[in-house]
């Protein structure tokens, strides 16, 4: 009830916080499209090069958040600034996206490949009208994952300057301020789950009914 | 017209070439079937006219031109092509799957609608009811239609077809095998079709080309691989009831004969009393030729019941087709524990019948023919 309380009382505070989280999320995401969708195109069929950078996805994704934004601070040219956010979200976000789009498009079927080819369609026409369509629910999967991860590791990122629903945890922890630590905590599982929903929609609504029918 | 000339293909790290100096031409509107064992060289041969693989040397031309002059997306925009996984693409629609090459050409809206509804028809295939499904709400042998529709859409004169009908049930199989041949006697596409197995190259093939260890053994027509195999090898692989796949080859259209008297139905009975002497029974026909049945004429007479002869008119159970192989009447002799079957044009008219003896007798002249 106290809780409710809080949460009414400091309305425009919470809100604003939540508008910065999803600002700092949805930058990053900006980014990480842009640079492991064309990294993941790019390694398509080149197996070695990828297995070595899938190799560094996967050290970055097992080193500690909190460590990561550690060192970003103290790397010139990074320090305290949303930079430094910005960087460790889309460096989590290779993993799930890069190696989502790398796999997805080498799965795709070997005679689809081939009759594609067979009919006089050119290496670029296949992969936009061909491989990427067929691998996009993989993707988008990818893309899923990494986005509602973004909102939990973006709450981390208030060590380092950021001010979003991470903050209300922290300081609610430190005022031992329970009301604020779990408006903060809610929230934050809210919003991850509503990301998730949110994506789930925009799945169903974007992926060729020709793939749902799997049967 | 295709023709190959002095082609090899070389892998590295193989010890012998996967295709050796092939010469070879596939005339015009001629359907030529590479067939042999696996690792023969045939796909390879195939693979190599539309350059999805390129020739390490040789020539291969199409209608006079040497491939390599064009780009090679631009030949096989020409070119149709048909694998035995179909290949086709899921998340298009089988509108969408046959209007790819189509589209690729440049074609007007209006122009592409109109081809795919007149090529769905071609391979019986409904168009109101198909073109808005997806690959995987068609079965095995829909999909391959689509394929062979696909292939065609932009009216190719060479057609390359990889065991296209090799993922199909048998019986399926049979039916498209039917179903392109008699679309071929309308198109005459120049095909490049390859398969293992020798009874469908014998069905389907004007030429066979029978490969092993990349070298061409045999180019010759189904008739003579059958009745005079160059070596050894071609008669192993021919395999040894060499009589029993003629049949497949020979169509009752060749050896049919219209011996049986025939009679309108209610038609006066003096002519029954004609036909006792001669003949034991007679084909019933309509007023516009189309099969009523038969009647028994001794078992008529014997009744003393000539005048109500309708009467005792039976009915076949089954009748060929012109196109109908002599194996297909063979199995519908045995099947149907008939001697006699009629054979009917396609517009269902009467045309003749074939019986046991004639075939048999057929096929021991063919035989004795070609083995001198």
């Amino acid at each position: 009830m106290s809780t409710l309380k809080y949460f009414i009382k400091n309305i425009d505070k919470i809100t604003d916080l939540t508008m910065e989280h999803i600002e700092l999320i949805s930058l990053a995401m900006c980014f990480a499209l842009i640079i492991w969708i064309s990294i993941g195109i790019l390694i398509r069929n080149h197996n070695k090069l990828a297995n070595g950078l899938l190799g560094v996805a996967s050290i970055i994704m097992s080193i500690p958040s909190i460590s990561i934004y550690g060192i970003l601070v103290t790397i010139p040219g990074f320090g305290l600034s949303r930079l430094s956010a910005v960087f460790a979200l889309v460096l989590y976000a290779m993993l799930p996206i890069m190696r989502n789009v790398y796999l997805a498009l080498n799965e795709v079927d070997e005679s689809i490949i081939e009759a594609a080819r067979g009919m006089g369609m050119k290496k670029n026409q296949i992969l936009w009208k061909i491989q990427l369509p067929l691998a996009f629910p993989i993707i988008f999967a990818g893309v899923r994952v990494a986005l509602v991860m973004m909102v939990g590791i973006a709450t981390l990122a208030v060590y380092i300057g950021e001010r979003n629903l991470g903050r209300l945890i922290q300081q609610g922890i430190t005022r031992t301020h329970m009301d604020m630590v779990l408006t903060g905590g809610l929230l934050v599982a809210i919003l991850a789950i509503v990301v998730d929903g949110v994506m789930a929609l925009i799945q169903k609504k974007l992926i060729s009914p020709g793939l749902h029918l799997d049967s | 017209m295709i023709k190959i000339e002095g082609v090899s293909k070389y892998y590295k790290g193989m010890d012998r070439p996967a295709v050796s100096k092939l010469d070879l031409e596939i005339k015009e509107g001629e359907i030529c079937v590479f067939v042999g064992p696996s690792g023969c060289g045939k796909t390879t041969t195939m693979k190599m006219i539309n350059r999805i693989i390129e020739p390490t040397n040789g020539i291969i031309s199409i209608d006079g031109k040497n491939i390599l002059e064009f780009d090679a997306d631009e030949l096989r925009l020409g070119i149709g092509y048909v694998i035995q996984k179909v290949g086709l693409f899921p998340h298009y629609t089988v509108f969408e799957n046959i209007a790819v090459v189509p589209k690729l050409k440049g074609w007007k809206e209006d122009k592409v609608m109109s081809r795919v509804r007149e090529l769905l028809d071609v391979v019986d295939l409904d168009p109101d009811e198909n073109m808005y499904k997806y690959p995987n709400q068609l079965s095995g042998g829909q999909k391959q239609r689509v394929g062979v529709a696909r292939a065609m859409a932009a009216n190719p004169s060479v057609m390359l077809m990889d065991e296209p009908f090799g993922a199909v049930d048998p019986i399926t199989r049979n039916q498209l095998q039917n179903e392109f041949l008699a679309l071929q006697k309308k198109v005459k596409m120049t095909i490049c079709f390859v398969t293992h197995d020798i009874d469908e190259a014998i069905k389907m093939g004007d030429k066979i080309a029978i490969m092993n260890n990349g070298k061409l053994v045999q180019y010759d027509t189904p008739e003579n691989i059958l009745f005079s195999p160059i070596n050894e090898f071609v008669e192993e692989f021919v395999g040894s009831d060499r009589a029993l796949k003629v049949l497949n080859l020979l169509r009752v259209s060749s050896i049919m004969e219209a011996y049986m008297p025939t009679i309108r139905y209610g038609s006066d009975s003096s002519q029954i009393n004609e036909f006792y002497n001669n003949s034991n029974f007679a084909i019933v026909l309509n007023d516009d030729n189309k099969l009523q049945g038969y009647i028994d004429i001794n078992r008529i007479v014997e009744k003393k019941n000539v005048e109500k002869w309708c009467d005792y008119i039976r009915t076949y159970d089954i009748c060929l087709g012109i196109d109908s192989t002599l194996k297909d009447a063979m199995v519908a002799m045995l099947e149907n524990d008939m001697k006699t079957i009629p054979v009917l044009d396609d517009e269902k008219k009467y045309i003749g019948v074939v019986n046991f003896d004639m075939i048999k007798s057929h096929v021991g002249r063919e035989y004795e023919t070609t083995i001198e």
